[in-house]
């Protein structure tokens, strides 16, 4: 007779074997495993016991005793043979609270991988997993409360309902070899152990049909998304039914619409419903009673599921708006439209500025300034295929891209959209006046106004030279505006800054401090700039009090 | 010859008969009308965000404009500057100075009509006196300046300006703090012009315009609240009006007649009988 413990190692399934021992006929020997246990990479959360005999089956029984080292807490467990008829399935109660756990034990007793359908129910609700594969000989150990607590969606979408704390757990080997499972209830605080192991089928489940996963979805052209093959099997003693992910081969039955793999990615090729056709084999069982076994016969079994493949536009109305605080309208109606009609769609929304635009180059503006506001800023398609938002900019000029991200494809509306004060044009140059205020790389234009203000300026600094009392010196312009307006900033990034306007056009500074020249020249160059047919300007503030350094209004 | 811009009439180069009862100095002119347009609380300004706290809120900056009045046509334009402080700054109305105009025109050598505007800034007013502007239709009009005034050079005037079709406005004002025209003084403002005599727009406004800095400049709808020409104290006189050259008789008849109720309402005709003599001789078109 040989002991082999089996338990989890690092690269897979490990094992220790005893020396081997003779067991007499209507003897029972205790067997210690304590060398074998110095031997185990400890500490081990569980672990199986193999028993191999030569005698005939049937012929030797056994019992495993675990007792918890720091406690007084034994369980026990029959041993079973492989093979045994009844061996493959099972289905058990489980509890969880504060003191008590519940582990689900499978061991793959065979030397081939075994598919494992896994019910856990509670409430009403069947939680299955439909993914779990034992390699040959491994012991799994299921603890119900982390499935529980998990709560991952399963291929139906439903989830253990949070805080159960009884139900049921059913589990079926779903291929033809010999699996055990035994459920551990444990209750410290009740110093008690249950074990259950009852079984239900014979044969392993039949398979009887094939689900395609998505069954229906919308992708967009260009996108991919994979299709996965649902195997069902159904026991034979009972109405159980056991659904398990298959690599099922996949064929397209409208290419143009959408292509797909053998293996099931699937990718939009143009507008419209493809089918999306997939095949799988698996066995059915028979059992033998000459054989006493169960006798695999292959079938083949077909699915099919479909994908609306769409595309989407993006669209602005008005495309030109004006920076906040610089005008109207700030807003625009960002429309998302898809193509065919397609609802439900999730969509988000994003404005990404263009570099370099409005005047601001290479500016650092400050990120949290630089986007405007979409209400809402994400939604959802509504039964014309349509999600509509309003966008508002922030006050600075400039080029602004419209996003819109459906199913992870990001789309760009074919306007960008200009946040922009209108009419503005650039000062040009003039022998009378002087350009000052530039900041290399980052404010080159800073002589955008409006046709008004540019007009008053020239005519201002040729009456100037034209005159006797004012003649000098060019007059010096600064800032006027930024060739787009919006928010223009005197400094590289300083945002707080005394000089918040100049946004539309029709403010310029105008640095007439010494010694550009003396207060006759000054008040000359002021009458001027106030008369209707020269400058015409409507206000003068003198920002620095003491300097003569002129914001003067239009 | 003389002419007095409450005979206007002269422009038509006619002879007419004033007609019975007619006293034309015995009215008493009456001061450019105001439009008295009210500065209420500006617009909405939209909070604008300036950046984000260390834990990701963001900050916003909302300097909350708003307007109170301090009377005598003052008012303190407040805002929460970015440094969080309160700031005012100070805006004078241009429309608190009360002021009369009459203007004489007497025609010199090659036919240059010589033009007088006694310009009066009335004890009622408020302010100082700050500029006279009237509104002309040639281009050939030389107004008079000074060392202590300024005046208009036709010569560099705005490119978007058409002296025929817009008109073009001649200002004339105070230079500096030199010369001031405080309420109960008055001056004159000379131009000469070759062309006709015709009846104008005129316009006045108070001095002190301009405004001190206080560190930041106003959001732009307290700069939106700033009363424009068309607040100014406005009128009419006469002035030089080239367009009148090329109307035939008639029509100068009739520019004549429409503007009579004018005159009337402006102290140039002594009443309504008078008024209506000239309109019934200028439609027979008794002029000669």
């Amino acid at each position: 007779m040989t002991i082999t413990v089996e338990y989890p190692g690092e690269d897979g399934p490990a094992q220790a074997t005893l020396p081997p021992l003779a067991l007499e006929a209507y003897t029972t020997k205790d067997v210690p495993l304590d060398s074998v246990l110095g031997s185990l990479p400890l500490p081990l959360p569980f672990c199986s016991i193999r028993i191999q005999y030569s005698g005939a089956p049937g012929s030797a029984i056994g019992e495993v005793s675990s007792v918890e080292a720091k406690g007084d807490l034994v369980i026990d467990s029959r041993l079973a043979n492989e093979r045994d008829g009844w061996v493959g399935s099972g289905a058990h109660p489980w509890h969880l609270d504060e003191e008590t756990e519940s582990i689900l034990f499978l061991t793959n007793m065979s030397e081939k991988s075994a598919r494992i359908g896994f019910d856990m129910v509670a409430g009403g609700v069947h939680y299955y997993l439909t993914r779990l594969k034992l390699k040959p000989h491994e012991t799994r150990a299921i603890d119900l409360r982390k499935v529980r607590d998990d709560q991952k969606p399963d291929l139906k979408g439903n989830k253990v309902p949070v805080g159960a704390t009884d139900g049921s757990v059913v589990w079926t080997r779903l291929d033809h070899v010999p699996v055990m499972g035994r459920l551990v209830v444990l209750q410290r605080h009740r110093k008690m152990a249950s074990s259950y192991d009852c079984y239900i089928c014979d044969c392993a489940p039949d398979f009887f049909d094939l689900d395609i996963d998505p069954a229906a979805i919308a992708i967009l052209v260009y996108e991919s998304i994979l299709f996965e093959g649902v195997a069902w099997f159904q026991e034979h003693c009972n109405q159980y039914e056991w659904p398990y992910y298959v690599d099922a081969s996949f064929q397209s039955l409208s290419p143009p619409v959408a292509t797909v793999t053998t293996e099931g990615t699937a990718t939009g090729q143009s507008g419209g419903t493809a089918t999306i056709k997939a095949f799988y084999t698996d066995y059915v069982y028979i059992y033998d009673h000459v054989l006493i076994d169960c006798i695999e016969h292959p079938r083949q079994r077909t699915g099919y599921g479909t994908t609306d493949v769409f595309t989407f536009t993006v669209n602005i109305s008005p495309s030109t708006i004006a920076p906040v605080n610089a005008g109207t309208p700030n807003t625009t109606t960002v429309t998302v439209q898809t193509n065919p009609v397609t609802p439900n769609q999730t969509v988000t929304l994003q404005d990404v500025r263009v570099a370099n635009t409005g005047g601001h180059l290479n500016h650092p503006l400050p990120n949290t300034n630089v986007s405007g506001t979409f209400n809402p800023s994400s939604g959802t398609t509504n039964s014309q295929g349509s999600f509509q938002s309003t966008y508002t900019a922030k006050e600075f000029g400039g080029e602004y891209q419209i996003k819109a991200t459906i199913q992870e494809i990001t789309v760009t509306g074919p306007i960008t959209l200009r946040v922009q004060v209108q009419g503005l044009g650039e000062l040009s140059a003039g022998g009378n006046y002087a350009h000052v205020g530039q900041i290399p790389g980052i404010h080159e234009q800073n002589w955008f106004g409006t046709s008004s203000t540019r007009n008053g300026l020239v005519a201002t600094a040729n009456a100037c030279a034209g005159d006797a009392n004012c003649q000098g010196s060019s007059v010096p312009y600064n800032d006027i505006s930024l060739p787009w307006g919006g928010k223009f900033d005197s400094n590289t990034g300083n945002w707080t800054t005394l000089h918040s306007q100049h946004r539309v056009g029709r403010n310029a500074d105008i640095n007439v401090c010494s010694p550009w020249g003396n207060q006759d020249r000054r008040d000359y160059l002021w009458q001027k700039l106030g008369d209707a047919s020269v400058g015409g300007a409507s206000a003068r503030l003198d920002e620095c009090s003491t300097h003569n350094c002129w914001h003067i209004t239009w | 010859m003389r002419l007095r811009a409450t005979a206007a009439i002269c422009l038509l180069e006619i002879a007419l008969w004033p007609g019975p009862g007619a006293d034309l100095g015995a009215r008493e002119r009456q001061p450019l009308q105001k439009k008295n347009i009210q500065i209420g609380q500006p617009a909405p300004y939209a909070p604008e965000l300036e950046g984000r706290e260390e834990k990701g809120n963001p900050v916003y900056w909302d300097p909350k404009p708003h307007v109170v009045p301090l009377g005598n046509g003052k008012y303190a334009l407040k805002w929460i500057g970015h440094s969080g402080r309160e700031l005012t700054l100070l805006y004078q109305r241009p429309d608190v100075v009360d002021v009369i105009v009459e203007a004489d025109a007497v025609l010199g050598p090659q036919n240059q009509l010589r033009y007088k505007y006694l310009v009066r800034n009335l004890r009622t007013s408020k302010q100082n006196l700050g500029g006279f502007e009237v509104r002309t239709f040639t281009t050939a009009v030389k107004p008079q300046s000074s060392p202590s005034f300024y005046a208009t050079d036709p010569a560099h005037i705005r490119q978007d300006i058409d002296p025929i079709r817009d008109g073009l406005w001649i200002r004339f004002a105070p230079l500096g703090s030199r010369t001031q025209i405080r309420p109960g003084q008055s001056v004159v403002f000379e131009l000469t012009s070759p062309a006709r005599l015709g009846i104008l727009e005129c316009r006045v406004h108070a001095d002190t315009l301009t405004m001190m800095g206080v560190g930041e400049e106003p959001p732009s709808v307290l700069e939106d609240l700033y009363l424009g020409r068309d607040a100014w104290p406005q009128g009419y006189t006469i002035g030089p009006d080239e367009r009148l050259a090329k109307m035939s008789l008639a029509a100068r008849l009739k520019y004549l007649v429409e503007r009579l109720p004018q005159m009337l309402q402006l102290g140039w005709i002594e009443n309504q009988k008078v008024m209506q003599w000239y309109g019934t001789n200028l439609k027979a078109g008794k002029v000669a």
